[in-house]
């Protein structure tokens, strides 16, 4: 029986018997009697008029328009027929690791996944299908579909570039998708670690082990002039395996080795290079899985920081000299200057510069031997003792507004800070050299470190040139816009509206980052590498199918709206009655 | 439907019109009239000799006694004209909506006057099972029997059962719309075979001259019954006015062959259209 969303659309058949009034009225004939129709008889007739109109005066175009009309009027109530319906949706958690690309083309777990899920479709009918990838984070790759057709292109999105795929996690997003009523699938190439009992989930593995060598570790880092670069290869294979590694720098052959390596051994290369060296490139020979056979490795970064030191007494500026100095993060010049270190009570000026006022020694100052309270969480304390130490400071110092404590001796404050609002640190140090043995600990040099490093976290660009694929990439834009280069070629435009934002890039390879204008436009060279030993294991994938849906078929009856197919009707009839009208001369 | 006044009105009509009379073609009975042959009038027309049977009154004495020769004296006959009055009352010219009724009875009563004031007898004859005299048809127009409008038989169809006696050398005048098929010729020879005078009256209503307004019409032929469905647009108008013209052309050019006259009359203004009667000569104010 049908429904009706729109009852009361049924007033609307009032123009039926309308309808059926005009035509009687148009196709009443008023009685003229004539003294003969002789007259009549010799006409001709014409096109338009004169022809005879034989009974019944109901033509076939008012029964179109009659039809017309009910069609319309009922798909104004909004019909609904209860029609069959496959009550079910099947939502399918896609692996979008890279393991999904091993094996050759066509025999991929990613292929067989597409070829398998077809086959499904084919057996059973469900109510739509959703894609989610199962990545190091779910992703939808689109709507809902209601035929694997439509889903073409959602295909496109599965790249398979992952360096993990968090199943578990994007099984959570499907189930709460589904509502509990939903069939739930995954495709992947392993095993599930608890296989699924008869419910709503299936599990099919499509994996095959195969032998392949892989990168699993790779760094490039500055050891004072020289870089050192770290490689770690591995044969997470369930055989040994032997295979050819090059490093090159542009077109340079640095390093050449022919590797054998035993089921799960790996091989560790540490090489130094001069600091010159530009992009480094090591690759494997071809195997299984080719996404693991290659790394980048960018020269990395030496940030440094302008210091000026404002400090009149010769002794005091020696030590800290020889201090900044030991850290190697000192730039050979200080103009124009990130970090002041001064005696005055003002605050340096200039935008981006940093403050340390070193307080002038007092008439007598007190020696504080503990205890020191440091806030371990600041970027000054970290890898910081104090035990043992004397330290000479002000005497009944009292913390300054703004200020906050960093180190204090009781309720002494010896080391505080204040952040500004516009980004810039000041920082407030009483410490009396003649009085205190911090300065002859290896903790000294420590605490400058800390400084340096902490300001050179606060300069514009990349802290680290070389990244794992699948972590944040921070950035310190020098402007609002960051163009990226991409390993295609292609160039992307970011907005970067915070002081750091996260690079959001997806897939290995080399990358141009570019920000600011004039002398302070930063571009810097950036790698990712696709550095994932448990996804490199292949050993591990296997074809399995574990778990069965509850029951093959279940279909309902629902209310489907019919109103689509109405008007659909009412068109072609309105065609057919067009039709009639034309071949007629226009003449009802 | 009382046609009685249209009959008084047409008689009071008629006496302001005489018929007109054709003088070389009458023949009648006795009367007033001078006729084509010889008769008792006063007006000498030729001699001739005696023949037996001849009236003695009519010898010429005087001749005889010169010529010892009998010889009969003859004079121009008088003669009463008369007026055959044919009229066709088929059911058309009963049309309903019209006034072709009531102008049928007060044409055929102004014909009947103006035929008296003429001092013409008169007969009035017309369309039923065949041709009929009216009765009273000889009295005054006011003094007739009914016409019995809607005769089943049309003009042409009556004449073909029951010819009307028609007298030879008077005037005839035929009251019709003229409206069946066929050539008029034929018809029209046989009305004006041995006539001194044919008029040919084609009374028509208004609606018979103009077609219905356009749109859809049920048109009913009031002699038949038979009904004809039609939309009516302006072509069919003008198709309808073209054949009607060609029907009066018909007749028109048979009237020509047979010495006959040809007036059109409108029902509607049948006072305004009797001067076409009077410039055909066939009345004359009385």
């Amino acid at each position: 029986m049908p429904a009706f969303t729109y009852p009361l659309a049924w007033i609307a058949a009032i123009t039926l018997p309308a309808l059926a009034a005009i035509y009687f009225l148009r196709h009443r004939f008023r009685r003229q009697p004539v003294s003969s129709l002789l007259l009549w008889q010799m006409h001709r007739e014409s096109r338009e008029g004169g022809r005879r109109v034989e009974k019944p005066k109901w033509p076939l175009v008012f029964f179109l328009e009659l039809l017309i009309l009910t069609l319309l009027v009922l798909a104004a109530t909004g019909p609904r027929w209860q029609i069959p319906h496959t009550t079910r949706p099947l939502i399918v958690v896609l692996d979008d690791s890279q393991s999904m690309l091993a094996g050759p083309e066509g025999e991929r777990p990613r292929d067989r996944a597409i070829e398998k899920l077809k086959q499904l479709t084919e057996e059973r009918r469900f109510r739509s299908l959703q894609l989610i990838a199962a990545g190091t984070t779910p992703r939808l790759l689109g709507d809902k579909a209601r035929h694997l057709a439509e889903l073409e292109n959602q295909f496109n999105q599965w790249t398979c570039q992952a360096p993990e795929a968090r199943l578990n996690a994007a099984l959570g997003l499907a189930r709460a998708m589904g509502h509990q009523t939903a069939d739930l699938l995954v495709l992947t190439d392993q095993a599930p670690l608890h296989p699924p009992s008869q419910g709503k989930l299936r599990w099919i593995a499509l994996g095959q082990p195969h032998i392949n060598f892989a990168f699993i570790n790779a760094a490039r880092s500055a050891h004072g002039s020289e870089d050192r670069v770290l490689l770690e290869i591995a044969n997470p294979s369930a055989h040994s395996g032997t295979n050819t590694l090059r490093i090159t720098a542009g077109t340079n052959l640095l390093h050449r080795e022919t590797l054998t390596l035993a089921t799960n051994k790996t091989r560790r290369l540490t090489i130094p290079l001069p600091a010159n060296t530009p992009l480094l490139q090591a690759s494997l020979g071809p195997d299984a899985l080719a996404g693991d056979n290659q790394v980048h490795l960018a020269p990395p970064a030496r940030p440094n920081v302008r210091v000026r030191i404002a400090i009149e007494n010769g002794e005091l500026n020696q030590l800290v000299a020889e201090s900044l100095t030991a850290t190697g993060l000192r730039a050979p010049n200080d103009d124009p200057p990130e970090l002041v270190i001064h005696q005055s009570d003002s605050v340096p000026a200039g935008n981006n510069v940093w403050g340390l006022r070193w307080l002038p020694a007092p008439d007598e100052p007190e020696r504080f031997t503990g205890p020191f309270v440091m806030d371990a969480n600041h970027p000054l304390t970290r890898g910081l003792s104090l035990s043992g130490i004397v330290w000479g400071g002000h005497p009944g110092a009292t913390n300054a507004v703004g200020y906050r404590p960093v180190i204090t001796a009781g309720n002494v404050p010896l080391l505080t800070h204040r952040p500004e609002l516009d980004g810039r640190q000041q920082l407030t140090l009483r410490y009396i050299p003649n009085h205190s043995t911090l300065h002859t600990t290896q903790h000294w040099p420590a605490l400058f470190w800390n400084l340096l490093d902490w300001r050179t976290q606060a300069q514009p660009g990349l802290r680290e040139t070389n990244h794992r694929l699948g972590l944040d990439i921070p950035y310190r834009p020098a402007s609002m816009k960051v163009q990226i280069q991409h390993p295609d070629g292609s160039h992307q435009t970011l907005n970067a509206p915070g002081a750091e934002i996260r690079l959001p890039l997806s897939a290995p390879g080399v990358y141009q980052v570019q920000s600011g204008s004039g002398t302070n436009r930063l571009s810097e060279l950036m790698a990712i590498n696709f550095l994932a030993g448990e996804e490199s294991n292949l050993a591990r994938a296997v074809t399995g199918d574990w778990g069965q849906w509850e029951t093959d078929h279940e279909i309902r009856l629902e209310y489907a709206s019919i109103l689509p197919y109405l008007v659909l009707f009412a068109l072609a009839i309105m065609v057919w009655h067009l039709y009639c009208i034309a071949r007629q001369g226009g003449r009802t | 439907m009382n046609y009685r006044p249209s009959l008084i009105a047409g008689e009071q009509l008629g006496l302001r019109y005489a018929l007109a009379l054709p003088q070389a073609t009458l023949s009648g009975q006795r009367g007033e009239h001078l006729g084509r042959r010889a008769g008792s009038s006063v007006d000498f027309q030729d001699y001739r000799d005696y023949q037996p049977g001849d009236d003695l009154r009519h010898i010429d004495w005087n001749a005889y006694a010169r010529t010892d020769q009998l010889t009969v004296k003859l004079f121009r006959e008088e003669v009463q004209p008369h007026l055959d009055l044919i009229l066709d009352t088929s059911a058309s010219m009963a049309l309903a909506d019209s006034n072709k009724a009531a102008a049928l009875h007060q044409l055929a009563a102004l014909f009947a006057s103006a035929a008296t004031n003429a001092r013409c007898s008169h007969a009035v004859w017309i369309t039923g099972e065949g041709f009929q005299r009216v009765p009273n048809d000889t009295q005054p127009p006011s003094a007739w029997g009914d016409l019995n409008l809607g005769g089943a038989h049309s003009f042409e169809e009556a004449h073909g059962l029951l010819p009307p006696r028609l007298r030879r050398q008077g005037i005839r005048v035929v009251i019709s719309d003229l409206f069946w098929p066929g050539d008029p010729l034929p018809t029209l020879r046989k009305l004006t075979e041995g006539a001194a005078a044919v008029t040919l009256v084609q009374l028509l209503a208004p609606a018979d001259l103009e077609p219905p307004q356009p749109g859809n019409v049920q048109l009913e032929d009031s002699e038949t019954g038979e009904s004809l469905s039609l939309y009516i647009d302006t072509t069919i108008q003008e198709q309808y006015r073209q054949t009607l013209q060609r029907l009066q052309q018909s007749w028109d050019h048979a009237a020509q062959q047979t010495g006959a006259q040809l007036v059109t009359l409108i029902a509607d203004n049948l006072e305004g259209s009797l001067r076409s009667l009077e410039e055909c000569r066939t009345l004359e104010p009385a």
